[in-house]
């Protein structure tokens, strides 16, 4: 039995409702090798169908049926999966969203829809994608969340763009807006997580600066916000952490600036706790011992301590020996 | 292997024999019996590990005695430290039975080995922490060797030793040398990403996969790199239908700052610092408190009540594999997102222990069915069967795929210019154990990979075990 045969049989006998008269813009897929399994079961498939779909039937029944779907018959369960996606019950609505998340996860060819494209005629993961990006936009955000992180994710331009629209909109905060931006790798989102460089709460920019900093273009605004004393010491600490693990210059610059003792100590800590391993062991030494010739409080100095613990761990090339003498001569302020 | 030499009989004051075994040295003795006990029936103590499938191993007399043999009575002795524990079976046994925790056995007069079974009852977690001792009825020890039952466990359960051991070879792979680019780290991922082309995931497609049995090979392929840089190390396992507080801390693989994507580990935690193309690693969720997928997925997936009228109770593989790939395995990957939600998710390290888990699940459901033949023929057990091209050139059934394919990127591409196979111009080379199958020349196909704990031929086995599912198909205590 083909394929299109199969997805006849499912929706002209499932259930009465209107919506199954009209499958889904795709067609499921069932390989020639399953379809004896799928036929030999297709009574207990069409009942499950029936039942997930029925907005007359108790809502646990629902999700059990959904599940046997899902986890059975998983190529029967993705135009329900699309349909249960929009269901007003919010639970419904989690779990088809969440299924149409666990076909795109692992969508071939670099994980984007085009790639994938271009590599399969499978219309099943265009059907999920295109029922994600209308529920990345949902008004309830444990859908929205479910369908615009997976879609970034997979570095999907059209949620990113619409994620940024609806941020200007009003609809998401700059904070979730950025949870999800910073899932696409940054060749794809660094444009999107850009906006809120200038644009954002103190937490969005930090993040926003977090992601950014091992992109090149945006690293001298990056340092000015480290250098920016009227910033915000959040902003400043994201500022370090960025460039102490991503900046390559950062030996030209740090250890002036750990030698401040009017540094805040949360900047103090993202310059001094989060140097990179391909920074040369002389700048981290170089930052760390200046950073013990300027006075310490207990905060910075326990700073100082986990750092050297840490890259004497990591970095054994590195002799630690004269830097924990010098801390150890140190009282904390 | 260590040899000892004691009294025989006894010398009274020789209340330490103990200890001097440990040390080489002998009692004062008027004649001397000493013995000597190979794992795996190799001198070679760099491949003394075990797990639950029984392992054929030899004892013999060093200092025979001229007229008869000797009756000694195998144990095991179990360190102050650890937690393992060997048992013993006869070699003339039906391996399917349980091992018994003493054997006794009859050195040959003449110095010639006498061969018997070692497996492991309870998992080890300290290096060489069990000791076999072989000892005459009045308990003189003549022989001892020590050895680890190294298995997979759930990351939760690992000690502090245990972890940090596993962070730290994990942090020193990263940046071991690649095969087909500058690090092991990049080989994984972009072999991973590379290799959908080539069937490793089913996806909602109509692909046919090996996918159970090509991530059991990465994953196999990974644990033994990590097995030179530290060999007590193995994989543990995400068992993400439980919440994982452990692991998802900051001591271990990380966690989330509220309203973060960046993962933050603690200061010394090795993995500190884990990024990709300078991008620190990114996670939508994690779990600590929460399971990642329903807690009963498993279960249904599994149908271990075999009613007819549960999904999969006929326990055949294609439809099987179907449930693991598209359920347990997607939704994981869906829970995590970030690094985890594409083709190269290996960049997350979480990459290996949610497919270790994946692993497990398929083993419980070999167990559960027995599903373990390895001859390539038997489609219950893994499908598609025999060899590339089959009995037909099919588009969706590329080389790599059938039971007895070589897989890419450990085997060879198809012989003349095959478009279908349309393998890549790089390899990995499958990286050899000692005493265990899998060879650079001898790389994983499907078939070899069913049979991971030896069950329908001892000479199969991988090397590799669960914590939770023993030789014969029981659930362990975990």
């Amino acid at each position: 039995m083909n394929n299109s045969i199969w997805t006849a049989i499912i929706f002209s006998t499932a259930t009465p409702l209107a919506l199954l008269a009209q499958p889904a813009g795709g067609q499921t897929a069932i390989p020639t090798e399953l379809q004896s399994y799928y036929e030999s079961n297709g009574s207990a498939i069409k009942d499950a169908v029936a039942i997930a779909e029925d907005p007359k039937a108790p809502v646990d029944a629902r999700q059990k049926a959904f599940e046997r779907l899902r986890i059975g018959y998983p190529r029967a369960a993705l135009d329900p999966a699309v349909r249960l996606s929009t269901d007003e019950n919010l639970s419904l609505a989690i779990d088809g969203t969440t299924f149409l998340s666990s076909v795109v996860v692992m969508m071939n060819h670099g994980g984007t829809l085009d790639s994938h494209n271009a590599h399969s005629d499978d219309k099943s993961v265009p059907e999920a994608v295109a029922a994600l990006r209308r529920s990345s936009l949902d008004s309830r955000q444990e859908v929205r969340e479910i369908a615009a992180a997976s879609l970034a994710s997979l570095n999907d331009e059209p949620t990113l763009k619409a994620l940024q629209l609806s941020f200007k909109k009003s609809n998401v905060s700059d904070v979730e807006a950025l949870r999800y931006i910073t899932l696409a790798n940054p060749s794809v989102g660094a444009e999107y997580a850009a906006t809120f460089l200038d644009d954002g709460s103190v937490k969005a920019k930090s993040e926003a600066i977090s992601y950014l900093s091992s992109s090149e273009q945006y690293r001298a605004k990056i340092k000015g916000y480290l250098f920016n004393e009227a910033q915000p010491v959040e902003i400043r600490a994201a500022a370090a952490k960025g460039l102490a693990r991503n900046d390559p210059t950062f030996g030209t610059y740090a250890p002036a600036l750990v030698a401040n003792s009017k540094l805040p100590e949360p900047v103090f800590t993202g310059l001094v706790s989060e140097m990179s391993t391909s920074l040369s062991s002389k700048v981290v030494t170089d930052v760390l011992s200046k950073a013990l010739e300027a006075p310490l409080d207990k905060s910075k100095y326990d700073a100082m301590s986990k750092s050297i613990i840490r890259y004497e761990a990591l970095r054994p090339e590195i002799d630690v020996g004269p830097l924990q003498g010098s801390l150890r001569r140190l009282n904390p302020t | 292997m260590i040899a000892a030499k004691v009294a025989r009989p006894p010398v009274a004051h020789c209340m330490i024999v103990f200890v001097a075994l440990m040390l080489f040295s002998s009692c004062p003795a008027r004649s001397q019996t000493s013995a000597e006990i190979q794992i795996r029936q190799t001198a070679s103590t760099s491949d003394d590990f075990v797990c639950w499938t029984p392992v054929k191993s030899r004892i013999r007399l060093l200092a025979p005695p001229a007229d008869a043999g000797l009756k000694v009575v195998l144990r095991t002795i179990t360190s102050t430290t650890g937690s393992g524990a060997v048992g013993f079976l006869p070699v003339d046994s039906d391996v399917l039975t349980s091992p018994a925790a003493q054997l006794q056995i009859e050195l040959k007069k003449d110095g010639r080995w006498t061969d018997f079974y070692v497996a492991g009852l309870k998992a080890s977690s300290a290096s060489k922490d069990v000791s076999i001792r072989a000892e005459l009825a009045d308990g003189t020890p003549v022989a001892t060797n020590s050895l680890m039952v190294r298995v997979r466990k759930n990351a939760e359960t690992l000690t502090l030793p245990e972890r940090t051991a596993f962070l730290r070879a994990l942090a020193t792979w990263k940046s071991r040398p690649g095969q087909a680019r500058p690090t092991r780290f990049e080989d994984f991922y972009t072999a991973h990403a590379d290799a959908f082309d080539l069937g490793i995931h089913s996806s909602f497609g109509a692909n046919v996969s090996n996918f159970l049995p090509w991530h059991r090979a990465f994953l196999l392929n990974f644990e033994r790199e990590l097995q030179e840089i530290d060999p007590t190390v193995s994989l543990p396992y995400w068992k993400f239908d439980a919440p994982a507080p452990k692991l998802f801390s900051d001591d271990f693989f990380g966690s989330l700052p509220d309203g973060s994507t960046e993962v933050q580990f603690g200061p010394i935690n090795p993995l500190r610092g884990w990024s990709k193309n300078g991008q620190s690693l990114r996670r939508f969720k994690v779990f600590p408190t929460k399971a990642a997928v329903s807690s009963n997925n498993l279960d249904v997936i599994l149908c271990l009540s075999h009613d007819p009228s549960c999904q999969n109770a006929q326990g055949l593989y294609r439809a099987t594999t179907d449930s693991f790939e598209l359920n347990y395995h997607n939704n994981a990957h869906a829970a995590v997102l970030g690094w985890l939600g594409g083709a190269d998710s290996p960049s997350d390290p979480l990459f290996f222990l949610l497919h270790a888990n994946v692993d497990r699940g398929w083993a419980h459901w070999q167990a559960a069915y027995n599903r373990f033949k390895s001859d390539g023929i038997d489609a219950a057990s893994y499908a598609p069967v025999g060899s590339y091209p089959g009995s037909a050139v099919n588009p969706r059934f590329r080389k790599g795929l059938y039971a007895l394919d070589e897989m890419w990127p450990w085997g060879k591409p198809a012989a003349g210019n095959d478009q279908q196979a349309k393998w890549l111009p790089y390899s990995f080379v499958f990286p050899a154990s000692e005493s265990l199958p899998l060879t650079p020349d001898l790389p994983p196909i499907p078939a070899k990979m069913v049979d991971y704990l030896g069950v329908s031929n001892l000479e199969n086995a991988l090397g590799v075990c669960y914590d939770d599912i023993g030789f014969h198909g029981e659930v362990l205590g975990h």
